[in-house]
């Protein structure tokens, strides 16, 4: 019979949250298995000072292990490479801004047609990196480890 | 390929002996260290998923007296059982030569 969670182990189960959720998907259960096992054996057998150990070399883990996996998902290098795109137009528009070289269009028709223009490139950015986030997140696992 | 990381070795070395689920692994390394090296969850995992990806590592069927049906079983592969004999020699290598410099005195085990 298995038994019942401490707090602690109910703790570390929600905290599992933050690895990245294939990871989770894959060794979640086990991790949570595993962890109030071992809890269970060092609240019969030792006392409350290496129960609070225990406790805390868990808490060390994860602070090491979830920036980890997460860097291994290569999503923050994703981010990187599709905030660069918004960060260089950013800098040439404040470029610009700063030489007195942005016209607003004094014409009602022309503003429209010049906030048109930006939607449609704020759609398109958006709907490029949708593309990117779906290729990258349907290749095969194996090709996204290092 | 170059030298092993500690975890990695250790996954391996508690794997040469038999098959494990991811605890009996644990439980193996802090054995076979004496108590110094406490693998956490996280570390582990990670480990094992990249020992598989590489190869290494697979998951077995594990023992017929399996304790818990639910649990994942893993094993060394031909290529896991190689790299570990290969770091394994390499630190021979690395204590032989601390040996002969006088670091540690010739018979001493650690």
């Amino acid at each position: 019979m298995v038994a019942p969670p401490g707090i602690g182990v109910r703790v570390y189960e929600a905290a599992l949250q933050l690895y990245p959720p294939a990871f989770r998907r894959e060794f979640g259960v086990e991790m949570v298995r595993d962890v109030r096992e071992a809890s269970l054996e060092s609240a019969a057998s030792r006392g409350w000072r290496d129960v609070a150990t225990f406790w805390l070399a868990i808490a060390g883990d994860m602070l090491m292990t979830v920036p980890l996996e997460w860097c291994r998902t290569g999503l923050p290098l994703l981010a990187l490479v599709s905030a660069l795109p918004g960060a260089a137009f950013l800098g040439v528009l404040a470029r610009v801004e700063r030489r007195g070289w942005l016209v607003v269009p004094e014409q009602v028709a022309d503003r429209e047609i010049l906030a048109l223009v930006l939607l449609v490139t704020v759609v398109l950015f958006l709907i490029l990196a949708t593309i990117m986030f779906t290729l990258w997140f349907a290749r095969p696992r194996r090709s996204r480890r290092r | 390929m170059g030298p092993l990381t500690p975890a990695v070795f250790h996954v391996l070395l508690a794997l040469a002996g038999a098959e494990r689920h991811g605890y009996g692994i644990q439980k193996e390394v802090l054995r076979q260290t004496g108590g110094d090296v406490r693998l956490g969850p996280g570390t582990l995992y990670g480990t094992l998923q990249r020992l598989m990806g590489a190869s290494l590592v697979e998951e077995s069927e594990g023992p017929g007296d399996r304790e818990d049906e639910r649990r994942r079983y893993y094993r060394l592969t031909r290529s896991g059982r190689l790299a570990l004999q290969t770091e394994a020699r390499r630190m021979e290598a690395l204590v032989r030569a601390a040996r002969a410099r006088h670091i540690i005195p010739r018979g001493s085990r650690g």
